[in-house]
């Protein structure tokens, strides 16, 4: 189980995550929603080693993680799939892949992205193809193929579905799915709500603070938190 | 995602990838130039001038990639490269001079290692400096070093500058012009494997992941600070090379060696040859010492024909002269009456 136990944290004087906690059962998806602002992706860079909490623990089968850098947490087998992407444009997708493998020993590379590539089967067929040139969903698929490359247990997604076609957020989410059969622990950080649809559990976050928590199920058919924070 | 497009704008400003020919053609130009640099001397060995310049051209070649690798496959900046020259080249001269019988490869080695030092130094502010910081820095370096070696006297000689003795391995020395040709050659080919490999290895696409994107690689467990130290550090153990090739073809180290307008030079050549591209380096070398060697006789000149050449090469190939054999293919095929294939643009690292 990750969890992430009362954390604080601040950019300089701003105040981004004011007290939230969460938890992710070993296996389950969950989902953490919330407006613009709301601390979303803080909290996750928390967990990912990337943004030092102020105050707080971060968790790992009860181990204090807190303090380890982005490479460690990686090692540690927590991956982040960060905002917007970022896929190296002139890389081939085989290359973006190979980069995700960065920690992993040299010959274990060409098995594992046969791997991942199992998974995504579309990138299989672009493998020689710059990361530029795929459409955002494609793009998308790699960023988490890309986070997958070191078989990490706990696969931190930041807004995937930021700025995709409906039927690519679709895909997005499915791929979450297929994520979780493996066993993978995954959180969610986004703005559509949608997201609750393949989740277990959700928290709804507000300026920081957390607003809201429960099944994912009950979030989603909550019409009045929806309008509210979710944006439909 | 303004924050991206952003990036990814600023990034398409800077570097593009280099859209290259196929395979077969490329080995093919290889060879050429590869016979080309090896008979070359035949023809022409007996004018040491022109010697002294295509030797020159080998030297400025090697620098330009060095610098090369921190701008374009990296996207760092240094404004101050030939200051890493002038390291590498009084290091060359203080251990020729002080050792002696020292083998040749030792001395290439250590001057390499010393300028590697001062890149490693170098190098480990640019984890919070990046940008017109990171230019000012090496600015002030490039500015600073002549200044050092002409007030360092005990160790530099001040103005008179160091002799450096001809290459020698064992009893044999290269004084000739086609010999220093011939050992310029060999080093530059030796570190262009070197180079190569270093960015076909997962180290030169961890460069890559930091140039095109900090938190992609910070994510994917790539430290980026030690990144870009490892490069300053790669880049200036090149250009410290480059320094030692220097000053066996000057045959004298001195503060007027590396002036502050040669980094200027390098950093023209790396734009006009093409970012991210070692063969547009090299040809950027070329033109860098044809110039000079030109203009050598009404100086003043040199920097005037070389920024027009900026600028004209900037208006009609803004990827640099690397883009120009995909051009003038595609430009054939338009002539011959055919459709172009569509330009699928290469992969970055297939790019090294």
């Amino acid at each position: 189980m990750l969890a992430a136990e009362d954390i604080y944290c601040s950019y300089g004087p701003i105040d981004a995550v004011l007290g939230i906690s969460i938890e992710a059962p070993e296996g389950s998806v969950i989902c953490i929603l919330g407006p613009n602002g709301a601390g979303k992706s803080t909290t996750l860079k928390a967990i990912a080693g990337v943004v030092r909490p102020r105050k707080g623990r971060v968790t790992l089968e009860g181990r204090d993680i807190t303090r380890l850098g982005p490479s460690r947490k990686l090692s540690e087998g927590i991956a982040l799939a960060p905002e917007g992407r970022r896929i190296l444009a002139d890389f081939s997708v085989r290359d973006n892949l190979r980069v995700g493998g960065h920690l992993l020993n040299r010959n274990k590379l060409g098995a594992r992205i046969r791997e991942v590539v199992e998974l995504f089967p579309l990138l299989g067929e672009r493998m020689n193809q710059p990361g530029g040139s795929l459409s955002g969903g494609e793009q998308q698929m790699l960023a988490i193929a890309r986070a997958l490359m070191t078989q990490p247990t706990v696969l931190l997604l930041d807004e995937p579905s930021l700025g995709l076609a409906p039927i690519a957020t679709r895909q997005v989410f499915d791929a979450v799915a297929r994520i979780r059969e493996q066993g993978t622990t995954t959180v969610l950080v986004e703005q559509n709500s949608l997201a609750l649809t393949v989740a277990d559990h959700g928290y709804v976050l507000s300026e920081g603070r957390l607003h809201h928590d429960g099944p994912a199920q009950e979030l989603f058919g909550d019409e009045r938190l929806r309008r509210a924070y979710l944006g439909g | 995602m303004s924050e991206l497009s952003l990036s990814a704008a600023r990034r398409g400003a800077l570097v593009k990838s280099i859209r290259k020919l196929p395979l077969g053609l490329r080995m093919l130009a290889i060879v050429a130039v590869a016979i080309v640099a090896i008979v070359f001397p035949a023809f022409e060995g007996s004018d040491s001038f022109v010697m002294y310049t295509a030797t020159q051209a080998l030297v400025y070649g090697l620098a330009i990639v060095s610098l090369n690798l921190l701008v374009g496959f990296g996207g760092q900046i240094s404004l101050g490269q030939a200051g890493f020259l002038a390291i590498g080249g009084y290091a060359a001269a203080l251990l020729a001079i002080h050792v002696s019988g020292l083998p040749i490869p030792i001395e290439v080695l250590g001057a390499g290692a010393a300028t590697a030092v001062i890149g490693f130094l170098l190098g480990l502010p640019t984890g919070r400096l990046r940008g017109h910081y990171l230019a000012i820095l090496t600015l002030g370096f490039g500015v600073a070093i002549p200044e050092i070696a002409l007030n360092w006297t005990s160790l530099t000689q001040g103005r008179t500058g160091l002799t450096v003795p001809p290459p020698r391995i064992g009893n044999t020395i290269f004084p000739t012009p086609t010999e220093l040709y011939y050992f310029s050659l060999v080093v530059l080919v030796i570190c262009l494997v070197a180079i190569f490999s270093i960015l076909a290895s997962s180290t030169g696409r961890a460069f890559a992941a930091v140039r095109d994107s900090e938190a992609a690689a910070t994510a994917m467990g790539i430290n980026v600070t030690a990144t870009k130290v490892l490069l300053f550090t790669t880049s200036a153990f090149f250009a410290g090379v480059a320094g030692d090739l220097d000053a066996h073809l000057q045959g004298l180290v001195s503060p007027d060696s590396f002036p502050f307008s040669l980094s200027l030079f390098f950093f023209a050549a790396v734009v006009l040859g093409g970012l991210a591209s070692v063969w547009g380096s090299l040809a950027g070398a070329v033109i860098l010492a044809v110039i000079e060697a030109e203009t050598s006789s009404s100086s003043g000149w040199e920097p005037v024909i070389l920024g027009g050449a900026v600028v004209l090469l900037l208006l009609f190939l803004p990827r640099g002269l690397a883009d120009f054999p995909y051009r003038a293919q595609q430009a054939l095929r338009r002539w011959r009456g055919r459709k172009p294939r569509a330009a699928v643009p290469p992969s970055r690292a297939e790019v090294s």
